[in-house]
């Protein structure tokens, strides 16, 4: 692959400065190496997600077809191979979300297949200057990874190699559902197959794409937690030593949630849960880690781990130790 | 069904009419004018129509009642509400396999099980529809949707409950997820971003604070790891968003 | 020129009349130019409308006639009998489709007013053009093909056979019997499905007039109703089935063992082998892929053969009979048929895509045919159901509807699983008494005789019956857990089994793509070929002599198949009695003054019915092959081709009236 593939970039809320700041950050980091050039929507709004779309239906579409409208129009200049000024536009626009990626595909297929509702939509759009022709096409960041970027291209790029670490793949359910515009969503096989690529091994893993209740921990916390339970009993009876995610509220829910999970159901559940690109990241950047000292107190500060509640030592030490004991032996 | 006649003197035929519709589980109120009976209320909640008879029957104005368990002749209003709404009309293909309800993580704690409520819908229950908590604990997993061997959108179906809930005023009240939800949506109104601590705050504030504790570890931790942002964020187009609510809510906000 | 033009518009009832004003139209009609007389009629083809028509011919000398009413497709055949019962050539009528084309398409009443005048215009103008046409017979061969050999395929030929004419079965495995042979007892009599079937079986191998032609597969058709060539692979047995006595002393002779397809891979069996004990014919055959001296032989190696010449040290002898031949070589044969019964059969659903019932990678966790074949006495397992670990289970659930009745893979109801998995449980109890059965259904198809008797006989031997399609089957502690909402109790059932049996669908065979191009069969949307007409006509095909009967038509149990058979065989014999049928006069045929011999044509024709004759040099067409497409004519660079009925004048004359 050579140059850089150009996306639209649509962080979410979570993504950009609430809950999931780390998964923004690790993006950040991996993009470059991945060849992925990101440019970040300017002025997006919150995409809506369930809550509004539950409340108000125009009202919810309008608040996502803004993004729309505004992906729509976006032109970026970018200099090519002989340096000269190149204009791109009608890019992709890319979203790490997984609710994020279901409300933005939810609202385009919404107007594809209800040309009435789009009049209303552009009425609405109208009043604040905007328009949407229809033209966009949304896409999850892990698909891009998966078929853009593609595995042998990462492959070549892996300097620190999970050294057998077992991750569970948790695909959450909006990546697959209500439509999977790749892999098999009776049997998703594309995160294990990265998590292989990257030097690790892929459990077996029954809740793989299993809800983690998403918002419903606020207002449902102990139906959310039974949940959650259960996910993360999956991962840990099959020998997981943490488990791997592509959505901040999978990743909030399983991680933040683990101390009330075991205080619930008396269990000592201490599985670190990695957002995906956290992983690529540990895999293809060739840093040196300053762990000479067993158990390292510090997590540092890239790739946004050290916003990882449940500690990510454990795999850092898997993936540092390993190689720091074996050259101690020899 | 329930019929009455008013008493002597019992006001008017429009305030009988009138206090009949205040009441959520009517569905129609029809004046009557000839034979015994003086006014029809159709009740969509079959299982509570003793109930509600006898609650009719307090009224002053009500001379004598009858229940007649016959349904109402006209075609579904309910059903035809739900099918006009675009991917509604999927309603009528299930054939009540029950693999929606099986598939569901939070079915057991549905009043009604996404099967049921299809059911329910097409025998014109609208009343113990909308009332029940089933959609509100939906968790849009969609496990349902890419299982059903009938192409039912189900979990689309349970967020059309949620908005003609409220249409018509039948809210559940005992689950706290819609004010969360509105919590949520002013969020986005006023800033074109959700802050994720100010809506928590608003939330705990209007159901019950208490509630909040619990989450403290979880919130302490959050902060900790620099994942609380405590600011609201506002965007630049925060303009254009009340532009856009405002032109949706004066088109009705509904499709 | 003097033509008497008579023109007939129908009411169709309220279809027609309804929304063309009929009056309007008539008085129209008169209009047109050598138009004798414009009648109208509520029914036109019934007794009295065809009887109007046939006095005006006689008693006006009418030369061309033209009837407005339904699709061509409904009547043409009807009303160019009346022309020819009243002594007119049927290639002088044109019909009008002012109903399906007209009528049926708007409620705009002046609308369609207006479009039929201009389809009547169209159709008077034409049918001045057109001419008298021969209508040519050709004689019927009384042999019949019949492709496959399971029980409606064996029923089929059985039929004919016995009324003395000749059959071919074709059947592509070594021996026939089809899916038939592989159940253990048939619904609702609970048969042994083996011994109903093998004596029908033994009549089909030893019918003088039936040619079992096994292990073959067909290679070629062409031709026509009446007259089919057919070119039959019959694949090499290496086992000369003269000589071979079946005797089984090859197979427990031979040192390799393979996965055995028609124990569903449950068992094993050798590169050499009969397929069954009842095996028809009961001769053995060598598996070439496997056998390890025909592989060996590619490379240049002699190596086993363990089978012919047995074991000298221990002296047992090979083949007595001498029959294993490894000189035998595939042969093609033709031969000439004069129709053709299509018997191929089904394909079982595989359900590994269904990841959620864990066939594949759960342990216990079958199919129904899996089933059939280890409840089978003569199965895999001795008639015992069996765990992996050998233990008999405790405890089954039977899943209903899998694959079919299902928007991800056949949305079809494949009718008889309902039927198959009550027998199941009626044979798992009579297996292993105590078991609990349990069924998970949506809803319970019992329509045949006796149907839901035997639906009431398994109520009572105490199967539990729950009706919720499962989500998934899960393993715990050693159990499978299903896992399903009770709709009728509306509560969860979450049941620990040993054992679940999967209620797979039927689906077409594989290959159905292949059949269908070999002898133009269509398919219908469920993938099964499509027959003539789904009510009236189920077993013809729009392909005249060629019929499907049997599962290839679409799921259907056991009664139903032979029926459909016997219903083709009937027909077949019907065109054999005849021994004569009529060939479509709408052909096409070459000027060969102007034809240049430049061979366009006849490398366009889809039909192979134009031949070139190399001394006079030009094309020549097969009237008897030719479907009058009219790919040739409109190709023809010399326009040396005429589509009889479909000459250049017609259709001008046709556009003409429509258009002014």
């Amino acid at each position: 692959m050579k140059g850089f593939s150009y996306f639209l970039y649509f962080p979410g809320c979570s993504s950009a400065e609430g809950t999931a700041v780390g998964y923004g950050q690790s993006i950040k980091e991996v993009s470059g190496p991945l060849g992925l050039a990101l440019v970040e929507l300017e002025d997006w709004n919150c995409c809506g997600s369930t809550p509004y779309g539950s409340t108000r239906e125009l009202e919810s579409l309008c608040i996502a077809a803004r993004n729309l409208a505004l992906a729509e129009k976006t032109k970026i200049t970018v200099l090519d191979e002989d340096s000269k000024p190149v204009e791109k536009n009608g890019l992709d626009l890319v979203t790490p979300c997984s609710s994020c990626y279901t409300t933005l595909k939810r609202a385009v297929s919404l107007m594809r297949d209800y040309p009435d509702l789009k009049h209303k939509v552009d009425e609405c759009l109208a009043a604040a200057g905007l328009e949407y022709k229809g033209k966009v096409k949304v896409r999850h960041l892990f698909e891009v990874v998966y078929n853009d970027v593609g595995l042998e291209f990462i492959k070549s790029k892996v300097v620190n190699p999970l050294n057998g670490l077992k991750v569970a793949a948790y695909y959450g359910c909006q990546l697959l559902r209500p439509e999977a515009s790749f892999d098999n969503p009776r049997n998703p096989q594309s995160l294990g197959q990265l998590i292989t690529t990257l030097g690790g091994e892929s459990v077996p893993f029954h809740q793989k794409d299993r809800c983690c209740g998403s918002s419903l921990v606020i207002p449902e916390l102990d139906l959310a937690l039974g949940l959650i339970h259960e996910i993360l009993e999956s991962a840990a009876s099959n020998g997981a030593q943490c488990i791997v995610t592509l959505c901040p509220l999978c990743q909030t829910n399983l991680d933040a949630y683990q101390s009330l999970v075991n205080s619930k159901f008396k269990t000592k559940y201490n599985l670190p849960v990695l957002f995906f690109t956290q992983l690529i990241g540990l895999a293809i950047i060739p840093k040196v880690f300053p762990i000479h000292i067993p158990k390292y107190p510090i997590v540092p500060e890239y790739l946004g781990l050290h916003t990882n509640i449940v500690s990510p030592n454990p795999v850092l030490e898997h993936l540092f130790m390993t190689r720091f004991y074996a050259a101690q032996r020899s | 069904m329930i019929r009455m006649k008013r008493a002597n003197g019992g006001g008017n035929r429009e305030v009988a009419l009138k206090g009949l519709k205040a009441m959520p589980e009517v569905e129609a109120v029809m004046p009557v004018f000839s034979g015994d009976y003086d006014v029809i209320a159709m009740v969509d909640a079959p299982v509570k129509v003793e109930e509600i008879a006898k609650r009719i029957e307090a009224l002053e104005w009500v001379k004598s009642l009858q229940v007649l368990k016959v349904e109402p002749a006209a075609p579904n209003p309910f059903l035809e509400e739900v099918c006009s709404l675009p991917g509604g009309e999927c309603v009528r293909w299930c054939m009540q396999c029950g693999m929606c309800s099986a598939s569901c993580p939070n079915a057991s704690k549905m009043d009604y099980s996404p099967r049921k409520i299809i059911a329910l819908i097409r025998a014109g229950r609208r009343y113990d529809v909308l009332t029940s908590n089933s959609m509100w604990v939906c968790a849009s997993c969609y496990l349902c949707t890419a299982r059903c061997p009938k192409d039912v959108k189900i979990t689309e179906l349970m967020h059309s409950l949620e908005r003609l809930a409220a249409q018509h005023g039948l809210r559940n009240t005992a689950v706290a997820t819609p004010i969360m939800y509105e919590a949520f949506v002013d969020s986005i109104r006023g800033n074109g971003r959700v802050h994720e601590v100010g809506m928590m705050m608003r939330f705990y504030l209007k159901t019950n604070p208490f509630a909040a504790l619990r989450m403290v570890p979880v919130a302490s931790q959050l902060m900790l790891h620099r994942r609380m942002a405590f600011m609201p964020r506002r965007i630049k187009g925060a303009e254009q968003i009340k532009a856009m609510v405002k032109k949706a809510q004066a088109l009705g906000g509904e499709r | 020129m003097d033509r008497k033009i008579g023109v007939y518009i129908c009411h169709c009832g309220s279809n027609i009349a309804g929304t063309v004003d009929v009056g309007a139209v008539i008085e129209f009609a008169k209009g047109l130019p050598c138009v004798a007389v414009a009648r109208d009629y509520k029914y036109m083809c019934s007794d009295p409308g065809q009887e109007l028509i046939k006095q005006d011919i006689k008693e006006m000398g009418l030369n061309r006639v033209v009837v407005a009413s339904c699709s061509p497709t409904m009547h043409e055949r009807t009303f160019r009998r009346v022309c020819e019962g009243a002594g007119l050539n049927p290639y002088l009528f044109q019909m009008a489709n002012i109903r399906e084309h007209c009528s049926w398409i708007t409620e705009d009443r002046a609308a369609a007013t207006e479009k039929a005048k201009a389809l009547v215009s169209a159709a008077v103008r034409r049918v001045y053009y057109q001419e008298p046409l021969q209508i040519n017979e050709v004689p019927v061969n009384p042999n019949t093909l019949v492709v496959g050999g399971g029980v409606a395929g064996i029923q089929a030929a059985l039929e004919i056979a016995n009324s003395g004419h000749k059959v071919y079965l074709v059947e592509r495995e070594p021996s026939i019997g089809g899916h038939m042979i592989q159940l253990d007892k048939t619904f609702p009599t609970l048969d042994c499905s083996a011994c109903i079937l093998t004596p029908k079986m033994s009549e089909v191998g030893s019918h003088p007039n039936i040619e079992l032609l096994s292990y073959s597969e067909i290679a070629e058709v062409s031709g026509y109703v009446g007259n089919f060539k057919v070119k039959v692979k019959r694949k090499a047995r290496y086992v000369d089935e003269k000589k071979c006595t079946g005797c089984g002393r090859c197979q427990e002779l031979c040192p390799t063992k393979v996965s055995n397809n028609f124990e569903l891979g449950l068992t094993q069996r050798k590169a050499i082998y009969i397929p069954f004990a009842q095996a028809v014919p009961n001769k053995a055959v060598i598996d070439a892929e496997h056998c390890r001296h025909l592989q060996g032989r590619k490379e240049g190696k002699d190596l086993c053969r363990l089978c012919q010449k047995g074991i000298e040290k221990k002296g047992i002898p090979g083949c007595e009979a001498g029959a294993i031949d490894f000189d035998q070589v595939d042969k093609v044969i033709e031969i000439e048929v004069g129709n053709i019964i299509i018997a191929t059969g089904y394909d079982t659903f595989d359900p590994t895509p269904h990841y959620q019932y864990g066939y594949g990678y759960l342990d216990n966790v079958i199919t129904s045919l899996e089933f059939e074949r280890m409840i089978n006495a003569s199965g895999p397992t001795g008639g015992k159901l069996l765990l992996k670990n050998g233990s008999e289970p405790k405890s089954v659930a039977i899943i209903h509807c899998v694959g079919s009745r299902d928007s991800h893979y056949h949305e079809y109801c494949s009718q008889i699983c309902c039927m198959y998995s009550m027998k199941f449980s009626h044979l798992i109890r009579e297996h292993i008494p105590g078991v609990k059965v349990y069924e998970f259904y949506i809803d319970l198809r019992a329509v045949g005789k006796a149907y839901e008797e035997f639906y009431n006989r398994i109520l009572d031997e105490g199967t539990v019956f729950i009706r919720g399609r499962p989500s998934e089957v899960v393993q715990q502690n050693g159990h499978l857990l299903v896992k399903a909402e009770d709709t009728l109790a509306d509560c969860e059932r979450l049941m620990p089994v040993d054992m679940v049996v999967l209620s797979t669908a039927l689906q077409p065979r594989s290959d159905a793509e292949e059949i269908g191009r070999l002898f133009s069969l269509s398919r219908s949307a469920d993938g099964f070929f499509l027959e003539r007409h789904p009510k009236l006509d189920p077993v013809a095909t729009m392909s005249d002599g060629i019929y499907v009967v049997g599962c290839c038509q679409s799921p259907k149990d056991i009664p139903h198949s032979v029926v459909q058979a016997s219903a083709a065989a009937a027909r077949v014999l019907a065109l054999i009695g005849k021994g004569k049928v009529q060939i479509e006069a709408i052909t096409a045929s070459v000027n060969e003054e102007l034809c240049s011999g430049c061979k366009i044509c006849s490398t366009l024709c889809p039909y192979n019915a134009i031949s070139f004759d190399e001394e006079k040099m030009v094309s020549r067409v097969n009237e008897a092959l030719c479907k009058g497409c009219g790919t040739c004519v409109s190709a023809c660079p010399s326009g040396a081709i005429t589509g009889r009925h479909f000459t250049t004048n017609q259709i001008m004359a046709e556009i003409e009236g429509v258009l002014v």
